[in-house]
């Protein structure tokens, strides 16, 4: 398996968090405070196969529609909004810990996609997506053009 | 540290922290969460991604309320991990209320990975005691 694109499965990642304002807060009970300022959100595996990828991405309380995933010259994107639940009226908010607010991460995936067999899912908080391998490894027949013989 | 329990911190009013337990098999991890109160109800929303309902247990005793839960994510097969930002996880979390509340009224709900509780508080009951008189 390792072979197929040997040790360089360098994954390079562009993050580009528009918002990140729960790692702008001290998150004592979560993570160490270290950690909750660089790790990006939301949290994503990346699980790999000579015939495409499957990511999980551990997205709770968001709703469906807003969420956008694109494939683009071998970068995912994924975006989406959380919002705060409605506070009821008159509360008093003792703790809170959950992030909300739009998020976007990119990430540059090891060979091409073909993009229009993707597939996502959302459930329980988890979004799965399916990212089958192009099939650019088929050999293909090239066709040879001849010059028209009254030229 | 991901792999031990945690003290949880105290906050004002509705909840105060107790402590959670450790789990041999899986890291133990506790839910990130919102706590509101207002003057009838206590609100808490807990985020438990990957937890279906079966596998969520919560409990309430002596004014301690426990949010239990194991996370299943599938595992791909025959796919190798190429990129790890999170691992499954037991979610545990535990609340010291420090007002009654009506426990045969807690409602709770789960959806899309977001754990909703409402907690009513009970109301005093407030008894006249009549004086006799001989």
């Amino acid at each position: 398996m390792n072979g197929l694109w040997g040790p360089a499965l360098a994954w390079p990642t562009t993050w580009e968090n528009e918002l990140r304002r729960l790692f702008d807060l001290p998150l004592p009970t979560l993570f160490g405070t270290a950690r909750a300022r660089t790790a990006p959100w939301p949290p994503l595996n990346v699980w790999v196969h000579e015939h495409g990828l499957v990511v999980h991405v551990l997205l709770p309380g968001v709703d469906a529609d807003s969420l956008d995933v694109t494939v683009q010259e071998q970068v995912l994107r994924l975006s989406g909004e959380r919002k705060q639940p409605e506070l009821p009226e008159g509360a008093t908010v003792h703790m809170s810990e959950r992030p909300y607010g739009k998020f976007v991460r990119s990430l540059r995936l090891p060979f091409p996609i073909a993009t229009d067999a993707v597939k996502a899912s959302y459930t329980g908080g988890v979004l799965r997506i399916e990212l089958p391998r192009h099939e650019q490894d088929k050999p293909r027949r090239i066709k040879i053009n001849t010059q028209g013989e009254g030229a | 540290m991901a792999n031990q329990g945690r003290t949880e911190m105290a906050t004002t009013g509705g909840a105060q922290a107790v402590t959670a337990e450790r789990s041999e098999a899986r890291p133990v991890l506790a839910p990130a969460v919102d706590v509101y109160e207002t003057s009838d109800n206590l609100y808490i929303y807990a985020d438990l991604p990957g937890v279906s309902d079966k596998d969520l247990e919560l409990t309430f005793d002596e004014g301690v309320l426990t949010i239990e839960a194991s996370q299943q994510i599938e595992t791909p097969q025959g796919f190798e991990l190429a990129r790890a930002e999170f691992q499954p996880v037991d979610f545990q979390r535990s609340f010291r209320l420090r007002e009654p509340v009506d426990e045969s009224k807690i409602d709770a709900r789960l959806k899309d990975g977001v754990l909703t509780l409402v907690l009513p508080k009970a109301k005093p009951s407030a008894r006249r005691i009549t004086v006799k008189t001989e």
